[in-house]
């Protein structure tokens, strides 16, 4: 079988580094990654040539098809030969949702080339934007294939002239994009030289596409495509043999993408935070497969007959059945139970995959997501790609519960399960209700987390109405409030005050982390963020919703030994707030001083939680204390003639415009939205636009509620938790 | 004008002192601590019974969360409290904030003192009460975290020869009665981490279970025997000696299980 006999060919080739190249799609939603993924399995010999273009392998999923966009990453291994030499080109498909950009970096690091796919018609939106400016920033070179032509010659019925005028807008825009983002040394190599062949053109669809210098080695002219397509589907398809558009890709793939040995040259030193000097960093900037193994892994999926995959980038050594593997964050040894390689849609067994390439591995059942793999015997020596991060914050929640009492078990697992697969997704249990809260990221989010969960593993939930997560903060300092124990024989002083922007930012980009060298985050907060001494090496806390706890007491005693439980106080009291009992975020947290009682009897985390917590609230509640509500990005694309419509829907829902251009007869208009305020935001756009309108959106920020509605949605979000209507006063805090 | 009085009850009903029961008895509310501690057969019947009126059990919440204000209430509608604890009132609780805060309001104090684990404990083992040094609990480690102070005291105490008496972790309303061999565990845990020498597998020390009861039962010998043994029910207290006088030797060796 030709299938089999291509694995063999693959593996063969994987050992010789040269002649390979990892690389991945990215594009706005439907834009057409997918579409144009299938060419190139097509191309592979492993989809018949018949069904691609229809039949979406990489979206294995139904769901994924009937909503036209992928949902999770896969993997496929693809053969291509250029001028008469073999290559083998790992492809990882990345998802092209907004909700999901949170796996967007991490299949990144994997890669060296990226291919950005742009719809012709729609042009460069929000998440070509964003993705290629993550793609920049992990070292990843671009390529361009613009895609869907054929839209513009057969639905807006453009002149090869007009045709070739909004490609070369689209090409500039993207150099724009490079221009702008890329790091000196790399974008002028990398911007994109049309004559050179770095941008191709075509219908993934249909099966055609070119690059300049293929064009004009075969001898085709914009206007032999216009002609084409007026001959109807025979002429496409003459089109599609003359310049088959794998060819074209695959070519400009292999040219201009590095192999592995020289792209980690220069992108461990970027995408890795340990010492390139050492002998593991050497071996990693070497691609050396006779080095320590290490592996990074970008994704997980469970599969439901061999249980836990894990999909990465093996960045130095050659991994094998059998092998015993440290995973860095997880702490602990796993045995390689099986390698394989990716071939569409299936894994495909081999004996060893060496540095530089793509490998799935089943029985490292601990990894998830953004775990680094290490050979045993360089468990101590090797720093992760990645810490534990704090993930995207979901924004959106609902509460489920089975449509038959008996599926509960099942339900269980299975959350167990998806939450394992998609970080992003959040299942906690309410356990006065025993209802399961699954949050996310959008509302589109949890929508394919309820259909994947009907369609993969056969459960019917009853969702609640999905609820919007809300954050308390405050907008002023406070003075030193004393929080007393309930037994009273434990006291702590403690302000309160807003955590400033700058912190923020390097807690959320994982700069400043909970577990860092004391040191190392002090000298980066006084730098970057100008922090005074005491405070910044007094942190002894960051929790995971972006709130800092700072010790600056001195000689305190007993202080030491209930450090860790004041800790718990402090963690306590940021995740549920005094307001709504909604997180905290963005609080700066001062402990100034402390009287802890002699015996551990009377210090436990019953009196030193309510303590620690009490003198936070008290003085958050004085500091201006507001909700935060998520705020996200609108990328709208519409015809002039409906610019009124859109901006009366997003000013009458709280939105702000943010600017508009104009691109021809079409407006772009960037705006803002509350979540709040955007459930129904898609019919809506549609409706007073007659469908003419392209639009993504992408999580933004958090922003206070206008202080109008503010008390209204307190005593809503109480009421739903059945908290007595009012917020509390600090007086409540602060007991005799 | 009305008086709060704080009852110590001693650790069995027999140890009720006659002032105790002239106290309790003259009170028109007497509400009981059914927390901090465990006599061997003081409950709110059986005390209930003995002064032939109702007991109120009073909670943790009541006292700590809600600052004593049943107490307060009462107080307010003229009555006379009793506030009856297993002990003594003020040994190893915190119950004196409660006592401050009524001296504050201007309410009249009674105190009767009970007899108490500390001295009980002391007693029973024969050792000698002024070569005691710091007392500290063993609790067991709460969310992942375990408290090393008992380690602490006992390295201290030891530096000074002097003896420690152990109070094991006990929450009675939620149960909690931590057994000699969970408290000794938990020291060798530490140990294991620390290394500092502090409680050795062949050192012997005092094991009480519920001092003062008909059953009461003290075995000296070494940690590592004592850590398997079966002492029954709780309260179970711990003594590590430290230097020992020759009569203290002796005393001690009433006890040997080797």
């Amino acid at each position: 079988m030709v299938k089999y006999k291509m694995v063999e060919d693959v593996l063969k080739i994987m050992n010789n580094i040269e002649q390979v190249r990892n690389i991945g799609i990215i594009a706005h939603v439907d834009h057409g990654k997918t579409t144009t993924s299938d060419h190139l399995l097509m191309a592979a010999g492993i989809l018949s040539p018949k069904v691609a273009g229809e039949a979406l392998a990489l979206d294995y999923l139904d769901v994924e098809q009937r909503r036209g966009i992928t949902v999770k990453s896969a993997n496929i291994s693809l053969y291509h030969e250029y001028e008469g030499k073999p290559y083998v080109i790992n492809l990882i498909d990345t998802p092209g949702h907004v909700d999901f950009s949170g796996k967007v970096t991490r299949a990144l690091r994997v890669l060296d080339g990226a291919l950005v796919v742009v719809d012709a018609v729609e042009g460069v939106m929000t998440q070509t934007e964003t993705v290629l400016r993550q793609a920049l920033e992990e070292r990843v070179r671009p390529l361009l294939y613009i895609n869907k032509v054929d839209r513009l010659i057969k639905e807006l019925r453009l002149t090869p002239q007009q045709i070739q005028e909004r490609i070369v807008q689209i090409i500039k825009e993207i150099n724009g994009l490079i221009e702008t983002f890329g790091e000196p040394g790399f974008k002028e190599k990398w911007k994109l030289n049309v004559a050179k062949g770095m941008v191709a053109i075509g219908s993934a669809k249909d099966g055609w596409g070119f690059t300049v210098p293929y064009a004009a080695k075969v001898g085709i002219k914009f206007s032999d495509v216009v002609e084409a397509y007026k001959k109807g589907p025979e002429g496409v398809k003459e089109l599609a043999k003359i310049v088959p558009l794998h060819v074209s890709l695959l070519d400009m793939i292999v040219r201009f993408v590095p192999n592995p040995k020289i792209a980690q040259r220069y992108r461990i030193p970027r995408i890795w935070r340990g010492n390139v000097s050492t002998e593991i960093g050497k071996a990693m900037l070497e691609c050396n497969p006779e080095g320590p193994t290490v592996i990074f892994v970008n994704n997980i999926n469970i599969d439901r007959h061999a249980g836990l995959v894990a999909t990465g980038r093996i960045f130095s050594g050659t991994v094998k059945t059998g092998d015993e593997v440290w995973l860095i964050q997880a702490r602990t040894k796993n045995r390689v139970l099986q390698v394989s390689l990716y071939m569409g849609p299936h894994r495909e067994i081999a004996e060893r995959i060496p540095a530089g390439n793509i490998v799935a591995l089943l029985g490292v059942d601990q990894a998830r997501a953004g775990e680094t793999l290490v050979s045993l015997g360089f468990k101590d020596a090797m720093v992760p790609f990645e810490k534990l991060r704090y993930i995207s914050e979901p924004v959106v929640t609902m509460a489920i519960e089975p449509k038959n009492s008996r599926d509960l078990p099942k339900l269980i697992d299975i959350l167990r399960k998806m939450s394992i697969e998609d970080p992003n997704l959040v299942v906690k249990i309410n356990e006065e209700t025993g209802e399961y809260l699954i949050s996310g990221m959008g509302h589109l989010h949890l929508e394919i987390v309820l259909t994947l969960m009907k369609e993969n593993y056969g459960i019917e939930v009853i969702p609640s109405p999905p609820i919007i997560v809300y954050r308390e903060s405050i907008r002023a300092g406070s003075r030193v409030f004393e929080g007393k124990s309930p037994n009273k024989h434990n006291k702590f002083y403690i302000s309160v005050e807003p955590l400033d922007e700058t912190a923020v930012k390097l807690i959320q980009e994982g700069v400043i982390t909970d577990d860092q060298d004391p040191r190392v985050r002090a000298k980066i907060l006084r730098e970057q963020a100008g922090w005074e001494t005491d405070e910044a090496r007094g942190i002894i806390a960051i929790d995971e919703r972006i709130n800092v706890f700072v010790d600056k007491t001195r000689g305190v005693q007993h202080l030491r030994e209930v450090k860790d439980t004041i800790i718990g106080g402090f963690r306590y009291a940021m995740a549920e707030g005094p307001l709504a009992h909604e997180p905290v975020r963005g609080l700066k947290v001062i402990l100034h001083d402390a009287i802890i009682h002699e015996d551990p009897a009377h210090r436990g985390p019953a009196q030193i939680y309510p303590a620690v917590r009490n003198a936070i609230f008290a003085g958050m509640l004085i500091s201006k204390p507001t909700l935060l509500e998520p705020i996200q990005k609108l990328d709208i694309k519409t015809p002039m003639e409906y610019m009124g419509n859109v901006a009366r829907i997003i000013t009458q829902r709280r939105g702000r415009i943010i600017t508009v251009l104009q691109q021809g007869p079409i407006v772009r208009i960037f705006a803002e939205i509350p979540v709040a305020e955007s459930m129904d935001l898609a019919s809506v756009l549609r409706s007073a636009t007659a469908g003419k309108v392209f639009w993504g959106t992408e999580f933004s920020k958090w922003s206070p509620v206008p202080d109008s509605l503010l008390p209204e949605i307190i005593r809503k979000i109480r009421e739903r938790k059945g908290l007595k209507p009012e917020p509390p006063r600090p007086e409540d805090f602060i007991g005799y | 004008m009305v008086w709060l009085a704080f009852v110590g009850l001693g650790l069995k009903l027999k140890h009720l002192t006659l002032e105790a029961l002239e106290v309790l008895k003259d009170s028109d509310v007497v509400f009981l601590d059914s927390y901090t501690s465990v006599g061997e057969d003081i409950t709110v019947k059986s005390l209930g019974s003995l002064l032939g009126k109702p007991i109120r059990q009073i909670a943790r919440y009541e006292i700590e969360e809600e600052n004593g204000k049943i107490i307060f209430d009462a107080l307010n509608k003229g009555l006379n409290v009793s506030f009856a604890v297993i002990g003594d009132p003020f040994i190893a609780t915190t119950h004196i904030v409660l006592l401050l805060e009524a001296v504050k309001r201007g309410i009249e104090i009674r105190i009767v003192h009970g007899i108490s684990i500390y001295s009980v404990a002391i007693s029973c083992s024969g050792l000698m009460a002024y070569k005691f040094g710091k007392t500290a609990t063993v609790v067991y480690p709460k969310d992942n975290i375990t408290f090393e102070y008992p380690y602490n005291v006992i390295k201290e105490n030891k530096e000074r020869e002097l003896h420690t008496l152990l109070l094991l972790d006990l929450d009675a309303e939620k149960g909690v009665f931590m057994s000699a061999n969970d408290a000794l565990k938990i020291l060798l845990s530490i140990e294991a981490k620390r290394r500092e020498n502090v409680i050795k597998d062949n050192e012997k020390v005092l094991v009480i279970a519920r001092a003062s009861s008909k059953n009461q039962k003290c075995v000296y010998g070494p940690v590592r025997k004592l850590v398997t043994m079966d002492f029954s029910k709780p309260p179970h207290v711990i003594i590590i000696p430290g230097k020992l006088h020759f009569i203290e030797e002796e005393a001690l060796r009433r006890f040997s299980i080797e």
